[in-house]
């Protein structure tokens, strides 16, 4: 083996002492976690403007780039900090998504790709027209400018799931399903939820759609399928919670909010939704039609005219059965813990996996209220979530005069803030889709990289959702890809939990899928794509086009330091870096693609890029 | 091995978990348990080679089609219940309920006929109305909610009681889990070795307070070109060992740690050892596939270097809320095949004496339906299989009289029927037949203390 991995302690007995010592340190004081980034003065302010518009964009965006982390620094610069971030988020939520149907519709088009809903083959590309559905996904999360909106979506796909196979009419109810969510992005809970409730993929997915009020007498009930997730999952959660924390009895156990008679008088609610019939010979259980506005239709007479009591209020009986749903999603928005339930939900989906108490506190309050009177409003919650000081000021980012160079200036980037009471706690793991999305971006990835490949430009990352196993609309089940509140049970994090305010960690649950870490992962994905050539196993990704700027004198250094600033917001481990030069750096200091590639390798492998803090 | 340090290493650990969520009422069986080690050392069934499979229906099988009743007035009032969804009389494959009758009470669904004939050929058994219990439940006790089980009728808090076994804490390890660290203790052969496998996630059924199961897929453990280049695996190695404060950054760090060197030890193996089956012997279906890797791992024993071996599989889509009839066939189909062929597999390397399987699943759905489907219940019926098993019986009670009302102390609505026999039972007897001593059972079962004399089904001789 041609180099020591710890290079700064060149024995074993200075490893040991070192070891020792920073045990000591750490046990003294909290630990340094943080990198050192060493510029010139006149630099040093630039750095750290960067290092605070890539640590917002990594958790406001599908991935922070070079060039929307300097624009966004620049602001910085010209405006402070907060009112950046601020004036980003305006920016972005006057803009509008793309419908991920109309993409893909343009997409084919320009492929000349049969236009069909079935698995019909392009003679020479090899491609289906339903394979655009993930193309179309891709395309937008990785180059729309509105990367909020887009953040948006996919954390909403991820908490309010569909699945592919419900796809009634083929692969274009996906794409409608999504573009329902996207259109939602920026609305409000109780429209969200309508909108939901009304979808036809949905009632696919969770059997509303044609579920029939039933006759009691005969033994016959609603259907309770959507009635318990909705309230399960997409609005209230099944424990109580007040002000921020859940419930507990005399035993430590977490009180829950409703029961199953609640359920059964809920799923009276949701029935009578069917298709429009498509001609006159249809009913209710086989209708077909499609209505104008893409929603499934209320036949009245098999809505159940009961009365509906849950969460302790009554529907009236023989009211419409859209009035009865208006009303049930009025409850359910309304109801006491949705403010908690699905804000942490969302917080969960961008900042952190477990919020402290007074951050949900604040995130709750604006969901109660956007300062207008108005609840549930998705604009005003995002807002809250990304600009909360918990989250902004989560970093402490200092300079001092770097002793081994007095030209320089050391950043040092503290991630542990103890003012905050759940300081070691917050962050998240990049869910794997985030992560190659974070990647891909970072690395440039484009459209003319597949030109004269017999593409016509475009990323399409075929069967990348089996890959790195969180597949687009292909959630695992109603809970999607994890459950919310999924927590290790053995290692460091199980020590620290408790009932009524738990450490819970969504990612983690995916982790031991993909059990070696996401990088194979990447490599299997872009070797179809032949951004890398895998022909042997020194190139890992030596074809990336974002890698073409490193390679040369010094440029591992190079490379480190800046996926250091646009990736890890300058949170990447000193002996980390110092580990990687050392193993792989030439001594000749002329870096080429595979070198700079196994770096690369290793460095999305680390805990350091999986979680953002 | 009565020291006072093993003790309190041992109890730590199982407090550690069990006790973490502050789930009272489990704590006074764990705070008296007597010396494990001890118990453990002097279990002589600890000897020779066993392995425990659990197939895990996702989703909530309906489990009273896939055992329904079959005597004519119980099959009618059972028609009666669904009737549409239920089977035809003529379309069940007759079984009877103990070994010794010539009677049928029960009978298989369609898609399982060949699991009836192998029942009734005495490899394998059920479980009647089992499910998640926090102890014996009245219909009164159900009533005013006393010591029920955490989010019932919910699918993911009753997958995990289901792995738990222990239904009022969520948080609690898995009684796999806990079990193998229990009995790796005294196991030095197997020290380094991974005794938990699953296919497929990181159920929590595998996690014990120190261990977790360790994931391979059909193909075997998932270790990719890119680790053979020492610079970058020793680099991959040491991002592992940094020290972290981020209590995220120590998990995945932990989760991680070894992985590497677990799954080359395991290929290693695997290549080591012949495939006795060949190609045809299991059908290429998701959960047949599971199963050969299941059976490839098992006579893989040797090289493994294990004597103790535990896995789960799983088949998903059961929750057929709709359309149950059409969409419920398919999936017995594969797991008849995949059973069946894993049950021959055993045999074909002997040993089918060695290796119990059975079914769990979320719940047993309504007997009473919505239409075409059913909604999530409570208990339900599962199969254990394995030479060891006493087959060719049924345990527990099984509901017969299924029409609305029919059978009032166990019926909370619409046919959800409380189980009368509870998952805890059933895990007592395997953790039984594995080889955890009587005095260790709370261990596995923390609430073993309210079945009293009732705690055992039977399963094994």
């Amino acid at each position: 083996m041609r180099m020591a991995l710890v290079a700064h302690f060149s024995t074993t007995i200075g490893r040991y002492l070192a070891t020792a010592l920073l045990i000591i340190i750490a046990a003294l004081h909290s630990f340094p976690a943080s990198a050192d980034i060493s510029v010139r003065h006149a630099d040093a302010d630039k750095y750290i403007r960067l290092i605070q518009a890539s640590h917002f964009l990594s958790q406001a965006t599908m991935g922070p780039t070079v060039a929307t982390t300097t624009a966004l620094a620049a602001r910085i610069g010209a405006i402070g900090r907060d009112e950046a971030f601020n004036e980003w988020i305006n920016n972005q939520l006057n803009k509008t998504l793309q419908p991920s149907l109309i993409k893909a519709d343009a997409m084919i088009a320009r492929d000349g790709v049969e236009r069909s809903t079935s698995h019909i083959n392009h003679p020479t590309l090899n491609l289906s027209t339903r394979y655009y559905r993930e193309f179309a996904w891709w395309d937008q999360a990785l180059f729309s400018g509105s990367q909020l909106g887009e953040r948006m979506a996919w954390a909403l796909y991820q908490i309010i799931p569909a699945h592919d196979r419900d796809a009634t009419r083929g692969w274009e109810d996906n794409l409608k399903y999504m573009d329902l969510l996207r259109k939602n992005a920026f609305t409000t809970h109780r429209k969200l939820l309508e909108d939901v409730t009304y979808s036809p993929m949905m009632g696919k997915f969770l059997s509303s759609l044609k579920n029939d009020k039933g006759d009691e007498s005969l033994g016959i009930f609603p259907d309770e399928n959507f009635a318990r997730e909705v309230m399960q999952l997409f609005s209230i959660g099944i424990y109580d919670i007040n002000d921020a924390t859940f419930v507990t009895d005399g035993n430590g156990n977490r009180v829950e909010s409703y029961t199953n008679t609640d359920i059964t008088q809920i799923a009276r609610v949701f029935t009578g939704l069917s298709n429009p019939p498509a001609n006159a010979n249809q009913t209710f259980f086989n209708a077909s039609g499609t209505s104008a506005n893409g929603r499934m239709l209320m036949w009245e007479e098999h809505h159940h005219q009961g009365t509906k009591t849950f969460l302790g209020q009554t529907i009236p009986a023989n009211q419409s059965g859209d009035q009865d749903i208006s009303d049930t999603l009025d409850i359910l928005t309304n109801y006491k813990t949705a403010p908690y339930f699905f804000s942490n939900l969302l917080i969960q989906r961008f900042t952190t996996s477990t919020a402290n108490i007074n951050y949900l506190r604040r995130v709750a309050a604006v969901y109660k209220d956007n300062g207008q009177g108005l609840r549930g409003d998705l604009k005003a919650v995002i807002r809250a979530i990304l600009m909360d000081p918990t989250i902004r000021d989560a970093f402490k980012i200092e300079k001092t005069i770097d002793p081994s160079d007095n030209s320089k200036t050391l950043i040092t980037v503290d991630v542990n803030i103890e003012r905050y009471a759940n300081h070691d706690k917050q962050g998240r793991l990049r869910e794997p889709m985030l992560q190659l999305a974070n990647f891909l971006r970072f690395f440039d990835v484009d459209a003319k990289e597949h030109e004269g490949n017999g593409h016509q430009g475009d990323f399409k990352p075929l069967w990348s959702q089996m890959t790195v196993g969180q597949g687009i609309r292909q959630p695992i089940s109603v809970f999607g890809y994890y459950s919310a509140d999924y927590l290790p049970i053995n290692g460091p994090v199980a020590n620290k939990t408790r009932a009524h305010r738990p450490v819970v960690l969504p990612e983690f649950e995916l982790l031991p899928t993909f059990a070696v870490p996401l990088n194979e992962k990447i490599e299997e994905i872009t070797a179809r794509q032949s951004i890398i050539q895998r022909h042997t196993t020194n190139s890992v990704f030596t074809k990336l086009p974002g890698l073409a700027r490193y390679v040369g004198n010094n440029s591992l250094a190079q490379l480190i330091q800046d996926l250091n600033i646009y990736l890890f917001s300058g949170t990447m481990s000193k002996s980390l870096q110092d580990e990687l030069l050392v193993a792989l750096d030439d001594t000749s200091g002329a870096n080429d693609r595979i070198r700079l590639s196994k770096a690369v390798a290793v460095l999305l492998s680390s805990a350091d890029f999986a979680v953002t803090n | 091995m009565t020291d006072s340090t093993n003790f309190s290493k041992n109890r730590r650990h199982f407090l550690g978990d069990c006790g973490k969520m502050a789930s009272l009422a489990i704590l006074p069986s764990l705070l008296t348990f007597k010396n494990l080690n001890a118990a453990v050392a002097n279990n002589s069934n600890i000897d020779g080679y066993k392995a425990l499979v659990c197939v895990f229906l996702a989703g909530g099988n309906d489990s009273f089609n896939m055992i329904a009743p079959y005597s004519t007035a119980n099959h009618r009032n059972y028609m009666q219940a669904r009737p549409v969804v239920g089977i035809p009389q003529n379309e069940l494959t007759p079984i009877p309920t103990n070994n010794s009758s010539s009677m049928s009470h029960l009978g298989f669904h369609p898609s399982m006929g060949q699991m009836g004939r192998m029942y009734r050929s005495g490899d394998a058994a059920i479980i009647a109305n089992i499910g998640t219990l926090v102890r014996p439940t009245t219909i009164n006790a159900y009533r005013s909610k006393n010591s029920l089980p955490t989010g019932l009728f919910s699918h993911r808090e009753q997958q995990l009681s289901w792995q738990t076994s222990v239904a009022d804490n969520t948080a609690a390890s898995g009684w796999i889990g806990r079990m193998s660290e229990l009995l790796n203790d005294v196991d030095t052969t197997g020290a380094d070795t991974s005794l938990m496998f699953s296919l497929g996630g990181s159920p929590r059924i595998m996690t014990g307070s120190n261990s977790s199961g360790f994931a391979i897929s059909t193909d075997g453990a998932n270790v990719l070109d890119l680790y053979s280049d020492t610079s970058v695996r020793d680099a991959y190695n040491a991002t592992l060992n940094e020290r972290y404060t981020s209590l995220l950054k120590q998990q995945y760090t932990h989760d991680y740690k070894g992985i590497i060197d677990k799954a080359e030890f395991y290929n290693n193996a695997m290549a080591a050892s012949n495939d006795p089956f060949g190609p045809t012997a299991f059908p290429n279906t998701g959960l047949g596939n599971q199963l050969r890797q299941v059976a490839l791992t098992i006579a893989a024993k040797d090289s493994l270097n294990a004597k103790r071996q535990s896995f789960i599989v799983s088949q998903g889509g059961y929750d057929f809320h709709q359309n149950l009839t059409a969409r419920q066939a398919p999936l017995l189909t594969e797991l008849n095949d995949a059973l069946i062929a894993f049950n021959n597999a055993m045999k074909t390397i002997g040993m089918h004496d060695n290796v119990v399987s059975y079914t769990a699943s979320d719940f047993g759905r309504t007997v009473l339906g919505n239409g075409t489907g059913s909604d999530h219940g409570w208990g339900g019926n599962s199969i254990v299989m394995g030479g060891a098993v006493k087959g060719a019986n049924t345990y527990g009670t099984y509901p017969f009289n299924m029409t609305d009302g029919g059978s009032p102390n166990i019926d909370i609505g619409r046919g959800r029927y409380i189980p009368t026999t509870s998952v805890d039972q059933l895990h007592a007897d395997l953790a039984h037949w594995y080889g955890v001593g009587n005095s260790d059972i709370s261990l596995i079962v923390p609430h073993e203390s309210e079945y009293g004399g009732n705690l055992r089904v039977g399963l094994f001789d």
